[in-house]
């Protein structure tokens, strides 16, 4: 009998994680593939060394470039990583990749429309929301921009692909490694590496012949190799988000407190867990919102989207795991520190 | 791989710089949040938003919200919540928010003060010393007192008139001398009325036909958003007292009877043609559109629903009502949505909609044939009768809280003579419905009253059935002690003289 009742219990918690697995996954797909469609068009379209010249050289204007790049790029926590990767295998500074990283899935129209519907009653938290995302992401893009070369904090398929800080024999060996036969094997679905992070602009730059139609299909094979790759990735980030979310139950998240430094631990453990997508969670923050403190509303708000439980897995597609310690250490505690300045020294 | 020796070694380097950098602001965050844990909480709880303040609220506004910055200890916030003059309520919460549910309509003329001198917050609910709190003060007014007539005495004959005890009874012509107004409504803000008119001098001859109008009352309450009920989005244009506005011409069809929306939306205007009486029956004015014919069966009596979507209009035997929402085609298709066939006349509807007072004629009971029953029926059909009578029922309308009916009925004197003798009682809607007598006015007197939006005072026209008689306005208040307001039971008052004479006084909103 016993033993009954726990099956049926396991049943209902297998329910429950199906649902919350596949709306995961049902919300953050389309965003996917928006940003794996953007990041095959900057691959394709935008030539590296233009875009390079484009930016900004100081780190401090290139972390702020960065995050207001999502203006132009409206993806959230799910596509940001495909085309933030992209950036830097173009050869953007990387205060601009983390900067673009962390801040776009806030720092667009459609959460800034969303947050301010959400938001009516309180219509500063929307300025809040975007100010705080740009200040941590432009100090965390800054800290990752003492580092000259990258590299050693990105999985090598994608180092490989980085040009080192200075102009060495080894950009010569890195264009010719590209040539025209490893496009073609791959545009035939080889069954090898990908090769997905070719600067593959570079050859069509050389390829003049290259036709629109000719760049079309590449823009279109490419986002279906990424989608592949990132989808996969996806599925396994929203399996273990939602595992986690069976097993720690929201009630316990929330009975960890109201107060003003208490909440605010709540709400981040919260947002890391439910890994709601930024467009939504406004809608999802506002039922807390008159429970909670505003500070604590503001951590959900600024922390969900740069770090959570299924994102992980996309930056580990990217950034080797100490890279993502670093990034979701530093942005959980500049969080938690400016919204505990937040609680305890204004009355907002 | 392609990297050689040198680069490895300055790749070292580089790494060392991101790992020191980033460890070392780790611990600085790290020490910073202690700080900031160790010193303490340094912000000041306050009122971040009072719902109603500096706005001028109305009888359908029954609550306000206060939400503070932080979650608050209710009690300590209870406690302290200070309303002058007194506004019996209750006390709700919904996190920050706090709201507060007036018992019954707020008096009109007044203005009122709500302070909040100290609360505590919840977080040091227990605690020796708690979270500053911003003492709180703010202030809203409930509308004017106000009546509008239509004038008789000298140079106010045919006039819309406004009387506005709010504003030491000041008196203002609001239409022309050369307009005879016949009828008159309040827009739901009061700031216009809507009236049918004729031009004076053609009045005699009888060869004109009515217009309707709007005019401005020169009130602009600033009505605060309805946020804690249901949004309720109604039609307000103020402008200086006066400002007349033409809506519809009788040219071309005679305008016979009109009601305006609940929401100020939409008229509803009863037309004939001149020059063919068949076309005949109501037309819908959706507000700054033309109007369109209303494509139902002609029928009697009309009154727009408390939804204003639905119209109730007496057709044959019965009560039909009939949807009011615009067809594509531009004609308004009405096939009606029911019908209610032992009903001849609807007198008022309650405010939510749940429940109307209609009149049963007894045309199918022989025996109670020449007396006349008001029903009280109810949204799921139930039909309680509540009061019988020999003459006839002249106008029965709810209180604004739904709770009571007052109704104006006649009965037969006894004797030779057909004499009807008008009186008005308070019926007390609950279990088993209780008859107030308030008054009862001469014989053969023709009697029309309103009730005021707050529900404490009727306004009474009587005119005595001599023919030189002038007509009497009367002003009834309705309850005497807080008391007696709260529990719904009015009390017989000598009624006072109003300081007009005039047709038809009604009440603004």
């Amino acid at each position: 009998m016993l033993s009954l009742f726990a099956l049926a219990g396991a049943m209902s918690q297998f329910n429950q994680g199906l649902t919350l697995f596949l709306s995961l996954l049902v919300e953050a797909t389309p965003f996917l593939l928006l940003g794996v469609a953007f990041s095959s068009l900057l691959a394709i379209l935008v030539d590296e060394r233009k875009l390079v010249a484009l930016t900004p050289k100081n780190p401090v204007l290139a972390a702020i470039a960065g995050s207001l790049f999502g203006c132009l790029f409206p993806v959230c926590e799910c596509g940001n990583v495909p085309v933030a990767r992209r950036l830097l295998m173009q050869g953007a500074p990387s205060a601009l990749a983390i900067g673009f990283l962390l801040a776009a899935p806030t720092v667009n129209p459609i959460v800034f429309w969303a947050t301010w519907v959400a938001f009516r009653d309180q219509p500063s938290m929307v300025f809040w929301r975007v100010g705080l995302t740009i200040l941590i992401s432009v100090i965390i893009a800054c800290v990752f921009s003492v580092q000259k070369d990258l590299r050693p904090f990105l999985q090598p398929a994608i180092a490989r692909q980085l040009l080192p800080p200075e102009p060495e024999p080894a950009l010569a060996t890195a264009t010719s490694d590209s040539p025209l036969l490893t496009r073609g094997t791959y545009l035939l679905q080889s069954t090898g590496p990908v090769k997905l992070d070719q600067p593959l602009a570079m050859d069509m730059a050389v390829l003049p012949s290259a036709t629109w139609t000719v760049k079309a299909q590449a823009v279109l094979e490419m986002m279906l190799q990424e989608f592949r790759e990132l989808g996969a990735v996806l599925v396994m980030g929203s399996a273990i988000a939602a595992t986690v979310q069976v097993a720690i139950p929201r009630e316990w998240i929330l009975a960890l407190g109201q107060g003003p430094i208490t909440s605010i631990l709540a709400m981040m453990l919260l947002a890391w867990v439910v890994s709601i997508c930024s467009t939504v969670d406004s809608f999802f923050a506002l039922s807390f919102a008159s429970i909670f403190t505003s500070g604590s509303i503001l951590a959900f708000l600024v922390f969900g989207p740069m770090i959570d439980l299924k994102n992980i897995s996309l930056l580990l597609t990217t950034f080797k795991s100490r890279a993502v310690i670093y990034l979701f250490v530093l942005a959980a505690q500049l969080t938690f520190v400016f919204t505990l300045a937040v609680n305890l020294y204004t009355s907002w | 791989m392609s990297f050689n020796r040198s680069a490895q070694r300055a790749l070292r380097r580089s790494q060392a710089s991101l790992d020191q950098i980033a460890l070392a602001l780790m611990v600085g965050l790290v020490v910073l949040a202690f700080l900031l844990v160790v010193l303490g909480d340094h912000a000041t709880v306050k009122v971040r938003d009072f719902s109603w303040q500096a706005h001028t609220v109305g009888a359908d506004n029954i609550a306000f919200a206060i939400t503070f910055t932080r979650p608050m200890d209710p009690e300590t916030v209870e406690a302290n919540l200070q309303i002058e003059p007194p506004l019996p309520g209750r006390v709700s919460w919904a996190g920050r928010r706090l709201a507060y549910t007036l018992d019954v309509p707020i008096p009109y003329g007044e203005t009122y003060e709500v302070r909040l001198p100290e609360a505590r917050d919840r977080f040091s609910i227990g605690q020796a010393t708690a979270t500053q709190f911003e003492p709180f003060t703010g202030s809203f007014q409930s509308r004017d007192r106000a009546i509008a007539y239509i004038g008789t005495q000298a140079d106010e004959a045919g006039r819309l008139m406004l009387i506005n005890f709010s504003q030491a009874g000041e008196t203002t012509a609001l239409t022309p001398p050369d307009l005879t107004v016949l009828n008159f409504e309040p827009y739901p803000l009061g700031e216009r009325l809507l009236f049918s008119a004729v031009p004076t001098a053609a009045d005699a001859s009888g060869s004109s036909t009515a217009s309707l109008f709007t005019v401005a009352t020169g009130l602009a309450p600033l009505a605060p958003e309805q946020s804690l009920t249901e949004a309720v989005n109604v039609s307000f244009a103020p402008d200086a007292a006066g400002t007349l506005t033409p809506i519809l011409d009788g040219d071309e069809y005679q305008n016979l009877a009109f009601d305006l929306a609940p929401n100020g939306k939409k008229i509803v205007v009863q037309r004939v043609n001149p020059t063919s009486p068949s076309d005949f029956g109501p037309w819908v004015i959706p507000e700054g559109e033309a109007p369109q014919r209303l494509d139902t069966e002609p029928g009697g009596e009309f009154l727009i629903g408390p939804d204003s979507q639905t119209l109730l209009l007496l057709q044959g035997q019965g009560t039909a009502i009939i949807p009011l929402d615009l067809q594509a085609e531009g004609a308004i298709a009405a096939d009606p949505l029911d019908f209610l066939p032992e009903f001849g006349r609807v007198f008022d509807i309650t405010s939510d909609g749940s429940a109307a007072a209609m009149v049963d004629f007894n045309q199918n009971d022989p025996e109670r044939r020449f007396t006349e029953t008001l029903v009280f029926v109810t949204i799921d059909g139930d039909e309680t009768p509540l009061l019988d009578t020999t003459g006839s029922i002249l106008a029965a309308e709810f209180d604004p809280t739904n709770q009571i009916l007052y109704v104006l009925a006649s009965e037969l004197l006894p004797g030779a003579d057909y004499q009807e003798q008008p009186f008005l009682t308070a019926i007390a809607l609950d279990e088993s419905p209780m008859l107030v007598p308030l008054l009862t006015f001469p014989a053969q007197s023709r009697v029309s009253m309103n009730i005021s939006p707050d529900g404490l005072a009727i306004a009474l026209e009587v005119a005595s059935p001599t023919p030189d008689g002038a007509a009497q306005n009367l002003l009834l208040p309705l309850f005497q002690t807080t008391e007696e307001r709260l529990t719904g039971t009015p009390a017989q008052a000598a009624p006072q003289v109003l300081p007009f004479t005039g047709v038809a006084p009604t009440w603004l909103p």
